[in-house]
């Protein structure tokens, strides 16, 4: 009796497998309900950049955006494999260095940002993009950044091929794939609003 | 750049012209693979996104027609206007327009999308009109980085990553790599990108 | 130094006045003040360069000196101005009038032939009737019957009228010398000059009438403008023999702006029917500092330096190679590009942009031949003037005359860097 018992027991292995399993088949559930939906971008990439000049034309025209207008033409088109095309806004900027050309925002914040596109039958796909708006190092976040990862990153097949670095680059939570217009929006639009009239004042009160 | 010209995209046409005030029009010269009609509609459109209230959009068939589309056009006066059709013009036209370059002076922008033949006739057959033009671009596409630029890109990418260019494009061809979005960049930088599998 | 919003005013210094600002002393992005940059940089609006005293006298002796002395001591003198495209022409001669029209017993009239006139459609007799309009709109009201009738007739020769006759007012011939046919003899004397034709004697005896009411001035000068549009050389020069002559016939002075390339060649003619030709040649800016000055000069008036930098400002008094419009046409482009990429001051790397994009679009078109002939002016200052190619170089302002106490030839200075990298890729080819 006690053999047969002990033949239909899982392994300690087995079992700890079959749960990151279960994590993976939820986490990839997750990125597919929030990241698969769909969006709309349009057919070129120099439609794309279009767009997105025009987005920050008119919020650099409202006084959101205050940086020069040079790093808005200086967008770029760099054109890869497979109708790839490496769009970017500003320049790399890992030290989070002010002194970088980037897109200023009122109110201190800048931003800049570099995405991969694919010309594809279905149109104009986004491979991969990164966006990091930084609001400077005293502040909490110091910065946010939104990745999309290539779909063959092994994030992917963790439920992270889109996620956001909230501060942060040790770890990050499954966000929605936003298109660039979006983002954009977010940054000079959305965060720029919450920012200038925050939610708490003074210290947080407790019941 | 096939023309000589300097080069401008549409949007950047579109905004140069919405924000022209000077006397003297702005000129697109476009491919010759390119529609001028088509090209004016896309840049009366972005100049309607750009803030324009209104955007006229003119094409015209002969010297008188131009000169009649901007002294009696029904389009407000500092709507800018986008006019095509320059390539129906034989050089005789050119001379009419020359001789009435005055005719042409407008309060409002007007932009002028043509092939690289008319706009050699313009500048062989109207010296004044010409002379009077206040700017002259061919249309491009968005530019890619510079060779500068792209340097620049991937040397804080290697400083980033401390991996040589080697490194990366191994560890993208045995997919075992990291292959979010700085290292997309890094092989597309590397004309290296064929190693990941499209959509 | 701040930059004001336009309702600030500036303090002078401790007793003095303040004063509102201009508009423009703060660069773009502003676009209040980069639109008023433009403006102030327009060319071919003299009138307004005037108005807002942007004027600068050229060096020595101007093109408008030598009209108002020549005119002054001679009212009923005809006299040719005659040079490039954006040379100042126009600004010379309204300069000239407002200086003629301090003489008392001198009225004078500017009249621009291409706000009258179809170009393409010019006939003879049309500058006697635009100047008859003019006089007549000096004159005002008249009551006199016989001006009235004069005036009437100006108009309607400008529009054109249907002329009615009575059919029976041509019967048949009773003269009997008809009946017979003859042979006609030409005639032994053949006068230097075509006669008038009759449309000009009219509309003279017109104007002729007009003048003669003018009770306070006994002289009238009128000043043509745009007539340098011409290509058609031959109709110049009959406008010249027909109207021209008949103006100084009738004792009006005559000052017309023509076609440079009348100087050359065989046309060259059509010049001494004038008293005199006076030539405005292009401000040499490279051998003569004076010259480089007075570019200088040009934009300081217009533009103040907080806002186009000096350095800006002498580098586009080079790049223009002299030619007044085209100064103001680069000095616009440096400042759209600065508008362009948010600049706060027009400085050098946006006058060198401008001067490139300009130069790009001068030479756009050129052909082979062009393109050869071009070289050989930019690297041995050699120009054909009795060549058709050579003089249709000079027209579209790609090779330039100076005229600085001896007349060279040279290439404008944006075109020059683009000839010579093409010459070193046709050497490396």
């Amino acid at each position: 009796m006690a053999s047969s018992n002990r033949s239909k027991r899982k392994s300690l292995a087995q079992l700890l497998e079959e749960f990151k399993q279960q994590r993976r088949e939820v986490a990839v559930g997750l990125q597919d309900r929030i990241a698969g939906l769909a969006y709309a971008l349009p057919e070129t990439p120099d439609d794309l950049v279009e767009e997105i000049r025009l987005r920050l034309l008119r919020a650099q025209g409202e006084g959101r955006i205050t940086s020069a207008r040079e790093e808005i033409w200086g967008i770029k088109a760099t054109p890869g494999a497979y109708k790839r095309t490496l769009i970017t806004g500003g320049e790399k900027d890992f030290d989070r260095d002010k002194s970088r050309k980037h897109f200023a925002i009122d109110g201190g914040a800048w931003f800049d940002f570099a995405i991969t596109v694919e010309s594809t039958e279905a149109g104009l796909r986004l491979y991969s993009y990164n966006f990091e708006i930084r609001f400077g190092a005293k502040e909490s976040p110091a910065f946010v950044r939104f990745d999309l990862n290539s779909p063959v990153h092994d994030n992917a097949t963790l439920g992270f091929r889109s996620h956001l670095h909230p501060g942060t680059d040790d770890w990050s939570v499954p966000m929605a794939v936003l298109t660039p217009v979006e983002l954009i929006d977010l940054f000079t639009y959305g965060i720029y609003e919450r920012r200038r009239r925050p939610r708490t004042k003074g210290k947080a009160k407790r019941a | 750049m096939t023309s000589g010209l300097a080069a401008a995209s549409l949007d950047e046409f579109a905004f140069r012209l919405l924000n022209w005030r000077s006397e003297g029009w702005l000129v697109l010269v476009i491919a010759d693979d390119l529609k001028a009609g088509d090209i004016a509609v896309k840049i009366a459109s972005l100049l309607r996104a750009l803030g324009a209230e209104a955007a006229t959009l003119v094409t015209v068939t002969s010297a008188d027609s131009l000169i009649h589309a901007v002294r009696q056009g029904q389009a407000p006066v500092d709507a800018p206007m986008v006019s095509c059709g320059y390539e129906r013009f034989h050089a005789e036209h050119w001379r009419q327009l020359d001789l009435a370059r005055s005719a042409l002076a407008t309060d409002h922008p007007v932009g002028m999308v043509m092939g690289g033949k008319p706009f050699g006739m313009m500048q062989a057959e109207a010296p004044h009109l010409a002379s009077w033009i206040g700017a002259a671009w061919e249309a491009a596409g968005v530019l890619p980085l510079t060779d500068k630029e792209r340097g620049a890109r991937l040397t804080r990418l290697r400083q980033r990553y401390k991996k040589t260019d080697a490194e990366v494009i191994a560890l993208a061809k045995a997919d075992r790599g990291s292959v979010d979005p700085d290292f997309v960049e890094w092989l597309i930088l590397l004309g290296q990108d064929g190693v990941l599998e499209p959509i | 130094m701040s930059f004001s919003e336009g309702n600030e005013v500036a303090s002078l210094g401790e007793g003095q006045r303040k004063l509102p600002i201009s508009n423009v002393t703060k660069m773009p992005p502003k676009l209040k003040r980069f639109r008023e940059y433009m403006v102030r940089l327009n060319a071919t609006d003299p009138a307004y360069a005037m108005e807002h005293k942007f004027y600068v006298p050229a060096p020595g002796r101007s093109v408008a000196d030598r009209i108002f002395t020549h005119v002054s001591l001679q009212p009923t003198a005809s006299l040719a101005v005659v040079g490039g495209i954006g040379s100042g022409k126009t600004t010379q001669l309204l300069v000239a009038q407002r200086r003629l029209a301090k003489i008392r017993d001198t009225a004078t009239v500017y009249v621009d032939v291409s706000a009258h006139q179809h170009l393409g459609k010019l006939k003879p007799g049309v500058l006697v009737v635009l100047a008859g309009l003019q006089l007549a709109e000096l004159l005002g009201d008249v009551g006199d019957p016989g001006l009235k009738k004069a005036i009437k007739a100006l108009t309607q020769a400008a529009a054109g009228y249907r002329e009615y006759y009575d059919p029976e007012d041509f019967g048949p011939p009773d003269d009997d010398d008809d009946r017979y046919p003859g042979v006609d003899i030409p005639a032994a004397i053949t006068p230097p000059l075509p006669p008038l034709e009759s449309t000009v004697e009219e509309y003279l005896e017109h104007l002729a009438r007009l003048k003669s009411a003018l009770t306070a001035k006994s002289n009238l000068v009128v000043l043509f403008d745009s007539l340098d549009r011409l290509s058609d050389l031959e109709f110049f020069a009959t406008l010249v023999e027909q109207d021209v002559r008949g103006l100084k016939e009738a004792g009006i002075g005559v000052v017309v702006v023509g076609p440079l390339r009348v100087i050359f060649g065989a046309h060259r003619a059509t010049l001494e029917r004038f008293d005199e030709y006076v030539h405005l040649p292009t401000v040499d800016v490279e051998k003569s500092s004076d010259g480089r000055q007075f570019l200088t000069q040009v934009l300081a008036k217009r533009i103040p330096s907080d806002v186009l930098e000096k350095k800006a400002a002498s580098a586009t008094a080079a790049a223009s190679g002299g030619v007044l419009r085209d100064l103001l046409s680069i000095a616009r482009s440096a400042g759209e590009r600065a508008f362009m990429l948010s600049a706060p001051v027009v400085d050098e790397s946006h006058v060198a942009w401008a001067a490139d994009e300009f130069g790009r679009r001068k030479l756009f078109g050129a052909s082979a031949e062009e393109i050869e002939i071009l070289q050989r002016v930019r690297k041995k200052g050699t120009f054909a003037s009795t060549s058709d190619k050579d003089l249709a170089l000079l027209v579209t302002g790609r090779v330039l005359e100076y005229a600085n106490g001896q007349t060279r030839f040279g290439v404008h200075p944006t075109i020059r860097p683009l000839l010579a990298d093409m010459a070193k890729v046709k050497l490396g080819s």
